[in-house]
């Protein structure tokens, strides 16, 4: 690799740090097409200094390197799983999970709970009204705390709360490993388990 | 701009996208600190982008995912120190480009085309220099320092304005352009070594 070189600046000459500065400007301004109209002063020192045309012909080649990269990473596209049949049971446990998958939690304080929200998730999820801070301190243990994202959900019933977990984890991983399914709209999957559950009533 | 393919909109909010950036016209930004119900919100809406984000760093759609998720539970766990809601998905590509950067570090490279460029380098390019300059970028990228390496992938690699990567990385836009800089000459003294080893 050639090092630059000093030249004088004299006569609208450039000296090799003010070209290559002007080289990543041009490059900015209009990646892989620096026009020589614009670029008198460069073409002019690159014609005298070999060192800033290898330093030229280098970048121009990174540059179009990362080009193919760029254009690669946009037509990328991940991997179908559609084909794969233990995807689709991964697919079939997170619809159940993330269409409706609500952990509901009912809490049952010194106030009667109507028996109607405690029936059914569709119920409970009836009479969600806005997701807020958990102020029952839901934590969730071992790999289920880096699969969901606890969400509570507030009612209109009082002592009524619904905690939604949201699936942070690809399909294909989120099998029910115990066999049960969603029944009722509760999800009692052997995979979430509660470390810690404390309540505040409001 | 980088690129003449990636075209760059401005949203309704006046802030400039990428093209692969889908509008997101129900998490508009309001002041004061998120609320829990946002983070699950740009999960729903922003995921398939922040995993497009992360795969410009690891070249592997199954780090890239593992990366996001990572990001996601550090982002749920620490919500709570972000004070501008605003900025709530800004932060959030900027743990997604930390967690990538360390799982690219952490993983060896994927197998495939990448692996024979770092074995075989000079082979590669006396077979077909154009076909393996892109796969050694992939192995020479990582080698760049996180901060260099951050710039270089969001701006040449994700094709974002010099501002949109100030406001990920947190510095200043005159600071991207040098690093940016630094990164194509560090990347230049790389691909020199490589093809006389």
């Amino acid at each position: 690799m050639q090092t630059p070189q000093k030249h004088p600046r004299s006569n609208g000459a450039t000296g090799c740090d003010a070209a290559r500065e002007r080289w990543h400007q041009l490059h900015d301004a209009a990646p892989g097409n620096p026009r020589p109209h614009v670029d008198a002063a460069l073409r002019d020192h690159l014609a005298r200094c070999p060192a800033c045309a290898a330093y030229a012909a280098d970048m121009q080649a990174l540059s179009v390197g990362l080009g193919a990269l760029r254009r690669e990473s946009q037509l990328a596209r991940p991997p179908r799983r559609g084909a794969s049949p233990r995807w689709r049971i991964g697919a079939l446990s997170t619809g159940g999970i993330a269409a409706a998958l609500l952990l509901a939690l009912l809490l049952r304080l010194p106030e009667p709970v109507p028996r109607g929200a405690a029936e059914s998730l569709a119920n409970a999820r009836r009479h969600a009204v806005a997701a807020s801070v958990s102020p029952l301190g839901v934590e969730l243990s071992g790999a289920a705390a880096a699969r969901f994202l606890p969400i509570e959900r507030q009612t209109s019933q009082p002592n009524v709360r619904v905690i939604e977990l949201l699936p942070l984890v690809r399909a294909e991983e989120s099998e029910i490993r115990d066999g049960r399914r969603p029944s009722d709209g509760f999800f009692v999957g052997g995979a979430v388990s509660l470390r810690s559950f404390t309540h505040a009533t409001r | 701009m980088p690129a003449s393919e990636v075209v760059v909109q401005a949203d309704p909010r006046g802030r400039r996208r990428t093209a692969d950036a889908p509008p997101a016209a129900d998490r508009a930004p309001r002041a004061g600190p998120p609320s829990p119900a946002d983070l699950p919100a740009l999960i729903r809406d922003a995921r398939p982008q922040l995993v497009r984000l992360a795969y410009r760093f690891c070249w592997n759609w199954q780090d890239a995912e593992d990366a996001v998720q990572d990001a996601l539970l550090l982002a749920s766990q620490r919500l709570g120190q972000l004070d501008d809601a605003a900025r709530l998905e800004t932060w959030v590509k900027s743990i997604v480009v930390r967690q990538s950067i360390d799982r690219r570090r952490q993983r060896p490279p994927p197998a495939g085309s990448l692996d024979r460029a770092e074995s075989h380098p000079a082979r590669e390019h006396a077979s077909d220099a154009a076909d393996a300059l892109p796969a050694l970028l992939k192995s020479l990228i990582p080698r760049l320092a996180p901060r260099q390496q951050a710039a270089l992938v969001l701006r040449e690699i994700s094709g974002m304005e010099y501002a949109e990567v100030a406001m990920i990385l947190e510095i200043e836009e005159s600071t991207v352009r040098v690093l940016v800089r630094n990164a194509r000459e560090a990347l230049r003294d790389l691909l020199s070594q490589a093809r006389h080893d």
